[in-house]
């Protein structure tokens, strides 16, 4: 019967039903089959317990401050800010294209909001300089998908959700791997701009960077809002959420005069779009969770296998890394998460391995899955902003996902990466 | 009322379905956007209180939750309206024609059946908080009063879902949903882009956005 409802739940998922219905069928199947006496009233409750957490207030947040900021100037001016001081280097515009989407991740959390506000900017730069577009619109992609790890992350606190981890220490974790995405990604891009042999810009002079650099302040200022609010006791993730709001409507409305006080009903509007449809699928992925585990499926299923990897650490971090890898190529990192987290607890627990490390290797491997081929979501998002054909956009990908899969390995050699900064907050 | 795009029926029938399906959008909308400044303003003001005069609003809590039942169920029905609830249409995009056709209507004719089921346990579910007579713990709203959303946005949503299964039987077109039609084709937005490009200087793109901020360039 589980491979039936798997196989069925596949089948759903490929022909193009929205995801929550495979999952809510595989959900049903399993029920009626597996825990007879169950009433399907069950599955409600799991829905709505599934979306009630407070935590969870900090996605719709997040996404707020972002689409402000995506109307707004924000992400204009740290991209000057990046292009003042890198732009004339070599490989300089894919660099700043790097170096910016995890400034804007820095800022908004979001990786569509990342794709659109950097993307739209510089994608025409780097065509006219002389980059290939598949490049330039993979590098945009894997660059964006830097946000799911920079806090605030938006997986992060789902899987914070799912796994009951703190979501602050979870937060603190990203900031390693992130940045070392971000170096490689922008080592790469030097390379690239060599082969290409593509003309060097001009050096912006001093005046012209320290404008950037006033520019740029405010928006500054949302890592210092959220991570030092956090990291000093000020503000709970959620609270660090609601300020970064607050934030945005400050510097945006009046201090910018970008946003008026007529646009937030539709800001408010696209905001609740976004959040319904991510949530429905937490919603879904719960209820689908609740039933593998009263139907015990984790331990009957993956038990002994997991018992044998959870002797060994190691082992047990790239068993996680290629699930969740292999699920997010597949579905959306919400559905995994809530999908393979309840499997693999009892062992992470077992095992002793560090519950962050854990989580922030299960941020990764949705950072890689979101812009991975066949069903990565930014690839979707990138063919809807740039208008390219889906081959077009994953041409250029496998260097970004060689790249990426090289931070896994080190993230799982040298767990430090993640958790240095984590240990000099909360240790 | 909501333009329905496309040659659709124009008959009464159709048109009396067409401004009652525009008024539940109307009330989507209104329910989300205030959804989401209520949280907003809410969750900021216990922030400022509490840090600034060290006292927050109590009920804080229970109202994020019930707000975050309303969007997440509210919204579904939104996604359906607009054919953004998150899926995965690789296979669906390659096929063409009736072929399409037929995966569209399989999909929103399931995806209805499936609402519209767990709709039906939705109410069993209100009807059981209900008799409990449970109620949130600082301002005393009965659960079930908030909990009215989950019936509600699933029955919307298998709503949207039958309506737009029904579009897709009874007109020449493809429908993503009630009232806008599928009109992705890549040759077409292709051409657009390339147009887009070779019409477009970047640096004075730059230079516009620049301007817009009020900032100059060295």
């Amino acid at each position: 019967m589980l491979t039936f409802a798997f196989i069925l739940m596949f089948v759903l998922l490929l022909l193009g039903f929205p995801m929550m219905v495979p999952l809510l069928i595989g959900a049903l199947a399993l029920m009626f089959s597996l825990l007879p006496g169950v009433d399907p009233t069950s599955l409600v409750r799991a829905m709505i317990s599934g979306v009630r957490p407070s935590v969870l207030v900090a996605v719709p947040m997040f996404i707020l401050a972002a689409d402000i900021m995506t109307k707004g100037h924000t992400a204009n001016r740290l991209l000057d800010l990046v292009h003042a001081f890198l732009g004339h280097r070599r490989g300089g515009l894919p660099i700043t294209t790097a170096v910016s989407c995890t400034l804007f991740g820095a800022v908004s959390g979001s990786t569509q909001a990342t794709v659109v506000a950097i993307g739209s900017a510089l994608r025409p730069k780097m065509l006219k300089a002389g980059y290939k577009d598949s490049f330039t619109m993979a590098l945009l992609v894997n660059s964006s998908d830097i946000a799911l790890l920079i806090p605030p992350s938006i997986a992060a606190i789902i899987y914070g959700v799912a796994a009951s981890e703190s979501v602050g220490e979870l937060f603190i974790a990203g900031i390693g791997p992130g940045v070392l995405i971000m170096v490689m990604f922008s080592i790469y891009s030097w390379w690239i701009s060599k082969k290409l042999d593509i003309p060097v810009e001009p050096r912006v002079n001093w005046a012209g960077r320290l404008r950037a650099l006033r520019g740029a302040l405010l928006p500054m200022g949302f890592p210092v809002v959220v991570l030092g609010g956090i990291y000093s006791g000020l503000f709970s993730p959620t609270e660090a959420a609601a300020m970064s709001v607050f934030y945005a409507l400050i510097i945006e409305m009046l201090v910018y005069r970008s946003v008026k006080w007529r646009d937030l009903p539709s800001i408010a509007l696209s905001t609740g779009l976004i959040t319904a449809v991510v949530f429905i699928l937490v919603g879904a992925g719960q209820a689908f969770s609740w039933v593998i585990s009263m139907a015990q499926i984790p331990t009957e299923v993956l038990g002994p296998i997991l018992d044998t990897v959870a002797d060994n650490p190691t082992l047990l971090l790239v068993v996680i890394a290629v699930s969740y890898f292999v699920a997010c190529m597949f579905v959306d990192p919400i559905v995994a998460i809530f999908v393979l987290t309840p499997i693999f607890i009892p062992a992470i627990d077992a095992s002793g391995v560090d519950p962050i490390l854990v989580g922030t290797l299960v941020v990764l491997q949705s950072a890689i899955g979101s812009a991975t081929p066949p069903f990565g979501y930014d690839i979707f998002t990138a063919m809807a902003v740039f208008r390219r054909p889906y081959m077009e956009i994953v041409k250029g990908t496998p260097p970004f996902i060689i790249m990426l899969l090289a931070t896994t390995v080190l993230l799982i050699m040298f767990p430090q990466i993640a958790l240095f900064l984590r240990d000099l907050a909360f240790r | 009322m909501a333009k329905v795009q496309g040659s659709s029926s124009r008959s009464p029938i159709m048109r009396a379905v067409g401004g009652l399906d525009w008024l539940l959008g109307w009330l989507e909308n209104i329910v989300l956007s205030v959804s989401i400044m209520a949280m907003a303003v809410m969750n900021i003001g216990n922030v400022l209180g509490n840090n600034l005069i060290g006292k927050g609003f109590l009920f804080t809590v229970e109202i994020n939750q019930a707000l975050l039942v309303i969007i997440t169920f509210i919204g579904v029905s939104k996604g359906a309206r607009h054919g953004r609830n998150i899926r995965m249409s690789a296979i669906y995009d390659q096929a063409k024609g009736h072929w399409r056709k037929a995966m569209n209507i399989l999909i929103t004719a399931g995806s209805a059946a499936v609402m519209f089921y767990l709709c039906w346990y939705a109410v069993i579910y209100e009807a059981q908080v209900r008799s409990i007579g449970q109620t949130t713990p600082n301002l005393g709203i009965p659960l079930w009063v908030l909990y009215l959303a989950v019936p509600f946005g699933l029955f919307l949503a298998g709503l949207q879902y039958t309506l737009t299964t029904l579009r897709n039987l009874t007109s020449k077109e493809l429908y993503r949903s009630f009232t806008e039609l599928e009109v992705y084709e890549e040759a077409d937005l292709a051409a657009v882009e390339a147009e887009k490009l070779e019409g477009e200087d970047p640096d004075s793109d730059w230079a516009a956005r620049r301007n817009g901020n009020g900032e100059g360039r060295d």
